[in-house]
């Protein structure tokens, strides 16, 4: 039966399908070859028990659908005290218009009639007993009814694609506001609407005990500012020493600790970190709902003791860089937006990279005019900046140094 | 429905319960609060396999359990994001090429992609001249893999050809 669910929950809203009845096939294909096919990995929706258990959870406890798992530093003791938690809900405060509002009401009665229309055509009684690819595309060229609502619904869809991703974002904005409440009451200061370099400047600035970042990720392990700009690598590496504990609260949680080194980082401070419950992990595979927010109730935060790392280097640029450039040292993203640089001694290898590059979508045009750096107050070290030739776009300024 | 919901209801009910009128009156056929809480259990343990049991939804239920579906569809907000498909292919592909270099060679991509039309099969293809990589290769800088720069550069400035 799921694979009905899963067609029409695609067909609702997946992106432009490139010909409706071949992709319907797709998707019927796979879905119910893992439904007759008892060795093949299900994709979604197990039977029984599973399925109870995930509905009781979802209406009555929400925040039971995952579990957070730590990576404890051995420095830490419980407890913060009195100590600053500052909440960075990334995702942005998104509405719609009056006139999107109505467009999306639109929307959605034409994709009611059209379903409507499939149910008169018989479509869910006739694809039961399709059971291969061949089936489901015989089945389409034999109903050429079927077939034109199919394409209406794509052509529904692929002029409605910018308001059906509105929705979704208005969706999760909605979400974050009415766990406001649950966060303050926790006693998180909640910070909104900040990119990555501020959200930088920030911790290094007010030094919190505990740091939550509430964000989008991709699969391949990135988070996302409020801009959709992905956190850059080595974001965290930087802020050891600033912060005792680190929460991220996003999908792709294993992903994300690979992509930003965390375990790495693990000395220095506790990293708290999402995970869909064994048991509906079928349900949600990597995705965290916002839903869950409350698992992160009770979170044993500690203090860690013993030495931390210290910014004893220096570095001072020939001139100030603009706020949505970054300094990165060996890969390490330091600072944007300064002249003037400290950062731990340890990032120092034998053979040291500086880079500086734009960190936002908006890649910056013309000139940076970065020409040298002077480290330590002892040594200079010159810059070489590369743009593309065609499009004038800053591309990087880096330097090579010993 | 959401927790609170329910609750207004619930206590909606019990004021009702407790209000002192004529149970008639207030519309409550049944006015014992454990007679109401047996009916509700009723109520919702008549539904619950029409939500919990797809293979009965199959049978021509489909109709009732599709606002139940949706409902937990649009309950569940994930934090997932899709991002840029072809920075994240060549990330994945080139490693060692810096994460700047990716993103301008995305970026032209997309820019001359922007300029071609889509043929008759929906399809468009673009490739970097061998000036527009050249710009990209200065970038890169000796620490990436060489033999990764070669085939980062064979796979942009190869022509693409859609008719095959």
């Amino acid at each position: 039966m799921y694979f009905i669910l899963i067609l029409i929950a695609s067909l609702s809203s997946a992106p432009a399908m490139a010909g409706a009845g071949g992709n319907l096939c797709e998707q019927i294909f796979q879905s119910n070859a893992a439904r007759v096919e008892p060795s093949a990995p299900r994709a979604m929706a197990p039977k029984g028990m599973d399925i109870f258990g995930f509905m009781m959870k979802l209406i009555f406890k929400p925040s039971a659908l995952v579990e957070m798992r730590e990576v404890h530093s051995e420095s830490s003791l419980p407890g913060i005290g009195d100590g600053l938690k500052l909440a960075f809900l990334n995702p942005p405060i998104t509405d719609f218009s009056e006139q999107e509002r109505t467009s999306y009401r639109d929307y959605q009665r034409s994709m009611k009639s059209l379903k409507k229309s499939l149910d008169q055509l018989h479509f869910r009684e006739d694809m039961k007993d399709v059971k291969t690819r061949q089936e489901c595309f015989a089945y389409v060229e034999r109903s050429p009814n079927v077939a034109q609502v199919l394409q209406e619904m794509e052509d529904t869809i692929n002029k409605n694609q910018d308001l059906i991703s509105k929705k979704e974002a208005v969706s999760v904005s909605q979400e974050i506001e009415a766990k406001e409440r649950f966060l303050r009451r926790q006693g998180w200061t909640i910070i909104r609407s900040k990119n990555a370099n501020e959200i930088h400047t920030q911790i290094r600035e007010s030094r919190p005990s505990a740091v939550m970042i509430l964000s989008h990720a991709s699969v391949d392990g990135k988070i996302y500012d409020d801009e959709l700009n992905a956190f850059p690598k080595g974001f965290f590496n930087s802020l050891r020493g600033y912060l005792d504990n680190l929460v991220i609260y996003s999908c792709y949680p294993e992903a994300v600790m690979e992509n930003y080194g965390i375990p790495a980082l693990s000395k220095d401070f506790n990293y708290f970190y999402p995970t869909a419950k064994e048991k509906i992990k079928s349900f949600l595979g990597e995705k965290t709902p916002i839903i869950a927010l409350k698992s992160i109730r009770d979170l044993p935060l500690g203090k860690i003791i013993g030495p931390r790392p210290e910014e004893k280097c220096f570095m001072v640029l020939d001139q100030a860089i603009p706020s949505e450039f970054g300094i990165f040292l060996n890969g390490i993203f330091l600072d944007s937006g300064v002249s003037t640089v400290s950062f731990d001694c340890g990032i120092l290898q034998d053979s040291n990279r500086i880079e500086i590059f734009s960190t936002v979508t908006n890649s910056f045009r013309g000139k940076l005019g970065v020409k040298q750096i002077k480290l330590n107050s002892e040594r200079v070290i010159q810059l070489t900046e590369f743009s593309s030739s065609t499009t004038n776009r800053h591309i990087v300024t880096r330097g090579l140094f010993n | 429905m959401k927790l609170n919901k329910t609750l207004a209801v619930a206590s909606l009910c019990l004021a009702s319960t407790i209000t002192p009128v004529k149970k008639a009156e207030a519309g409550l056929l049944i006015w014992n609060p454990a007679l109401m809480l047996i009916a509700g259990t009723g109520v919702v343990a008549s539904v619950l396999p029409y939500i919990v049991d797809y293979d009965n939804a199959m049978d021509s239920k489909f109709t009732r359990i599709m606002p139940q579906v949706f409902m937990i569809c649009g309950a569940l907000v994930a934090l997932d994001h899709e991002n840029d498909a072809i920075e994240r292919e060549l990330t994945r592909n080139y490693p060692s090429i810096p994460s700047y270099v990716i993103k301008e060679a995305a970026n032209t991509l997309k820019d001359k992609a922007n300029q071609v039309a889509f043929n008759e099969h929906g399809l468009k293809g673009v490739s970097l001249t061998d000036a527009e990589f050249k710009d990209l290769e200065a970038a890169i800088g000796s620490e990436s893999d060489p033999k990764e720069v070669l085939a980062f550069k064979l796979l942009l400035t190869t022509p693409v050809n859609l008719n095959p």
